[in-house]
């Protein structure tokens, strides 16, 4: 993230304005542990260190580590809660969180974070996860129905236009709720979602998926019969990394396994973890499939009378 | 469709008077420059000439046959009720698409006949591109009467007629709705559902020209070949269980029916209660006296323009004020309450 000096600036002058210098140190050790304002200073232990200077090395050394959201986070965690039942109001802070979200960022009240802007940048982290870090998370899977016989029958240039509309489609769609589409390979895609509802959003993804490749395959598709897909959702703790194709995540070769072995074409098959937390309105449209004794998983389908 | 008969004399009006709608006659000196003005208006078959050939000189009557046989997209006919062409069948390789010679005449031009000749003019011109150009469609109607087509809004001044594609929509249940939770609780429902409307038909061109509370009616400007605001209905049904689900302010699950029907109005923006329309009554029938809750029906007129992929995903429901009417195998979610 490309911060400005004006950023840098509200911050210093926001923490000098508003705490001591041991609460500067002290909220700076939130972010990055054993955080020690002498050392980084040059101060000897015993001087103390003046209120700008502290807040001058506490902002620098943020920006230069790319966490100043991640201070202003705390900061406005503490304006809002106080520390240790004392009440600390933070000077500034509107301009702050401004100047953040000028950046393409947006303050998620419920999360207390700041994740990417609908009009910003869109990483595979939402800005916010960090490599090698495991997070609960939610995945659908598509994967394309014969994808191998599609390949040998129609020219290349034929399955590279139907696959990308498809592919379009899919990222427009996991994008609208929040999503991030982690990879797609030829034949197929990953996306994950992380904010609330998580299991919601990405099971509704799945669903409007089988509703607009009706609407493809209806209109626009170039192939002689209907391109189909099979689709998955599952939720889990999952390790993040940038690389996707790199993970080694149980929850991802369940996935992969409900997605390849229990999914019907044009189906959109959930685990039971997803389907507790869909609700009366959603649950209603996924009916049962016992895989094995006991052990159910949730399918959608789309018909005509 | 419009009828437009170029006669020197006073009797051809008798035969068209069983018509539903009104025949407007010219003399047969203002062909050419009637023509000229027309000629991108009929790119749809929405305007029929007949050219009566009593009082003409054997010239004229040849040259104005000449000058109907160039428009390649006119669809027109002959009235002779003296009989005084010999080979009826050379008229029609020409062009022509009727021919009222003595006998038919005495019967009159009934609506059976004009069907038959709308049938066969949308089974000719379905592969030729309509290509009207705006301005000459709105400045031909002005002169020929006939309604006028176009692409969208910027094309539509108010006072004016155009064939529009018409949409109708309601909530089913309204009385349920309002004795269960009382009209005014409502209100920011209902308003919701208008503005998911409003959002929805404006992707395809369409605009809520009448609204009620819980329903109304949508434009959309038509200017022939495929009636893509049909896709937008599509989409309502389809994605309907989204909208529940997501966005809908309702407490229950919705129902609306919905109908489709092409046909011409004279476009107002303010002031549609006096409006008299054959295809606004129509919709308005279909939707309050035919349609089935939950339901969503097409006309002859908007199925014969429907996208091919279409012709399977309706059924033939039967005939409501002399009209078929089709409805949508509807969408089943493959869930619990399936």
């Amino acid at each position: 993230m490309s911060v400005s000096s004006k950023l840098d600036t509200l911050i210093a002058r926001a923490l000098s304005q508003s705490m001591g210098v041991e609460l500067m140190e002290q909220l700076a050790g939130r972010i990055v542990p054993e955080y020690n304002l002498h050392e980084r200073t040059g101060f000897p232990q015993t001087v103390p260190i003046p209120q700008i200077d502290a807040a001058q090395q506490i902002t620098g050394d943020m920006r230069q580590a790319n966490l100043l959201p991640r201070f202003v986070e705390v900061l406005i965690q503490v304006d809002r809660h106080g520390v240790m039942g004392r009440q600390v109001p933070i000077r500034s802070l509107s301009p702050i969180v401004a100047e953040i979200e000028s950046l393409g960022f947006l303050f998620n009240e419920e999360y207390g974070i700041f994740v990417e802007g609908e009009g910003g940048a869109k990483t595979k982290g939402w800005g916010l996860l960090r490599q090698g870090t495991i997070y609960e998370l939610s995945f659908l899977k598509l994967d394309i129905v014969n994808n191998t016989l599609l390949v040998r029958k129609y020219p290349p240039s034929t399955i590279r236009r139907v696959y990308a509309s498809l592919k379009q489609t899919f990222s427009s769609l996991v994008q609208k709720r929040g999503g991030r589409v982690w990879c797609w390979e030829g034949d197929g895609g990953l996306a994950a979602f992380y904010f609330a509802n998580k299991n919601v959003q990405a099971t509704l993804t799945g669903m409007e998926m089988i509703l607009e490749l009706t609407l493809y395959n209806l209109f626009d598709c170039p192939l002689d019969k209907p391109l189909n897909v099979r689709q998955a959702v599952h939720t889990g703790p999952c390790q993040f990394l940038e690389k996707a194709e790199q993970i080694r995540s149980d929850t991802l070769r369940r996935l992969e396994l409900i997605e390849s072995k229990y999914t019907a074409p044009n189906n959109l098959a959930i685990s039971p973890g997803v389907y507790t937390d869909l609700g009366t309105k959603l649950e209603r449209f996924f009916q049962p499939l016992e895989i094995s004794h006991r052990n159910y998983l949730y399918t959608y389908s789309l018909g005509w009378e | 469709m419009e009828i437009l008969v170029f006669s020197a004399a006073r009797k051809p009006r008798g035969y068209f008077r069983p018509l539903p709608r009104k025949a407007r006659f010219l003399h047969p000196r203002e062909l050419k420059k009637t023509l000229a003005q027309t000629r991108y208006a009929v790119a749809e078959p929405q305007l029929l000439v007949y050219l009566d050939l009593y009082g003409l000189s054997e010239a004229e009557a040849r040259k104005h046959l000449r000058q109907l046989a160039a428009q390649d997209r006119l669809a027109y006919g002959v009235i002779d009720p003296a009989g005084r062409v010999r080979d009826a069948a050379e008229l029609l390789r020409q062009g022509a698409v009727d021919y009222l010679g003595k006998t038919l005449l005495k019967e009159g031009l009934g609506r059976k006949r004009l069907n038959r000749i709308d049938l066969y003019l949308r089974h000719r011109f379905r592969q030729e591109p309509a290509a009207p150009g705006r301005k000459d469609a709105v400045a031909a109607s002005a002169k020929t009467g006939a309604p006028a087509a176009a692409a969208d809004w910027q094309g539509i001044v108010a006072g004016r007629e155009y064939t529009f594609c018409f949409m109708f929509i309601e909530l089913d249940g309204r009385e349920e709705m309002e004795k269960k939770y009382e009209r005014s609780n409502l209100g920011m429902a209902l308003a919701s559902f208008r503005k998911h409307i409003e959002s929805s038909v404006g992707s395809y061109g369409g605009r809520v020209w009448i609204w009620s509370g819980f329903g109304g009616i949508v434009l959309f400007p038509y200017d022939g070949g495929e009636c893509a605001a049909l896709r937008c209905g599509f989409r309502f049904v389809l994605f309907k269980h989204l909208y529940d689900i997501e966005e809908s302010l309702f407490p229950n699950l919705l129902s609306f029916r919905i109908i489709f029907h092409l046909g011409e109005t004279v476009y107002v923006e303010n002031g549609t209660g006096h409006i008299i329309s054959d295809t606004l009554n129509s919709i308005f029938h279909l939707g309050q006296q035919f349609a089935k809750a939950g339901n969503f029906y097409i006309t002859e007129e908007v199925l014969r323009r429907a996208h091919p992929a279409f012709r399977d995903s309706f059924l033939d429901v039967g005939v409501f004020e002399g009209r078929k009417i089709y409805r949508l195998r509807l969408p089943v979610h493959t869930g619990r309450e399936g």
